[in-house]
């Protein structure tokens, strides 16, 4: 299963490196429309404004995390059947914190382009059930 | 002389309306079709095609991940020395140090800086629950330890003074919260005693 291609791609990261990379992977993937957001504030600007095919997001964020991010994404009917991606180091309070039904799908770093691919199916799986 | 079907003349074509002095000529809509080829799914062969392609673009990027490594462990360090020898005065200062310290260590592991990660997984739990439970000469030995080994290009263990170093930030740490769960107990135990004199006469 893949998400919608013809929409863009949202690569929410604090860090330009980390947004650059993703979008390196997603682009020799086909995937060519990928735009960067370097904050949740902004990247709920960026949804308002255009219609995405997939969020990949960070979890640590400020002034709020990839996790709140994705409650607010689900507090609004338009946004809450985008498939949501999360990323993270292995960590124990992140995955605490995430441990609860309807939880993001996690890929966790380092990721590889493989990997990637596999948890982007899984984080549109999530919402096509 | 053999009539060929309009059908088979023009198969371009969906329908086609003659009259007297002109033709009209109904194309065949393929706009969707044109469409839906584009966005269907790759075969497994293709995703195999493309994650090596995706492979070899992040390879290429790898000449840019020292730089990207060192302008995060250098804003890391920046950030602690400009807390001073006080640190953080809030638990929403000690959150923006905690960011910043995930952000090296998300970028460690993802670039291969095992060495630089595990120092910084280290600070991480230094700073992760609202406040920093050891001095900040230790935070700062961290913040500097990781930039040392960014800067050096140290990426994993085999190098034995990155090992010592991250060895003894790792003595340096249990020592100082060894000393503060005594502190804790000592204080507890100090409470207590206040609360029922009688106990510990």
């Amino acid at each position: 299963m893949s998400f919608d291609r013809s929409k863009p791609v949202l690569v929410v990261d604090d860090t330009y490196a980390i947004v650059r990379i993703v979008r390196t992977l997603l682009n020799a993937q086909g995937v060519l429309d990928v735009e960067g957001a370097g904050s949740g504030p902004e990247a709920i600007r960026k949804l308002s404004q255009k219609e995405y095919g997939l969020v990949v997001c960070d979890y640590y964020m400020t002034p709020m995390s990839g996790a709140d991010l994705k409650l607010i994404m689900d507090g609004r009917p338009e946004w809450a059947g985008i498939p949501f991606l999360l990323m993270t180091t292995n960590d124990a309070g992140a995955k605490a914190k995430l441990d609860r039904p309807g939880a993001p799908i996690l890929i966790q770093k380092p990721f590889t382009a493989e990997a990637l691919l596999a948890a982007m199916d899984r984080a549109v799986s999530a919402v096509a059930a | 002389m053999v009539e060929i079907p309009a059908a088979a003349a023009a198969p371009h074509l969906e329908s086609q309306e003659e009259y007297s002095d002109h033709a009209v000529l109904h194309p065949k809509p393929r706009l969707r079709e044109k469409a839906l080829v584009k966005s269907q799914r790759p075969t497994p062969t293709d995703d195999a095609d493309m994650i090596a392609r995706a492979e070899r673009a992040v390879d290429a990027l790898a000449p840019s991940f020292g730089k990207w490594m060192a302008q995060s462990a250098a804003t890391l360090l920046e950030s602690v020395e400009g807390f001073g020898e006080a640190g953080p005065q809030s638990p929403e200062e000690v959150e923006a140090l905690h960011l910043l310290a995930q952000d090296v260590r998300g970028q460690a592991k993802q670039f291969g800086y095992t060495v630089a990660a595990q120092m910084a997984t280290g600070l991480c739990d230094h700073l992760a629950h609202g406040e920093v439970d050891v001095p900040m000469v230790v935070v700062r030995r961290y913040a500097e330890a990781i930039a040392s080994v960014v800067r050096a290009e140290v990426k994993d263990a085999p190098n034995d003074i990155a090992r010592e170093l991250v060895r003894q930030l790792g003595v340096l740490s249990a020592e100082f919260r060894s000393r503060r769960a005594a502190e804790k107990a000592q204080a507890a135990a100090a409470e207590a005693a206040k609360d029922n004199p009688g106990e510990t006469e």
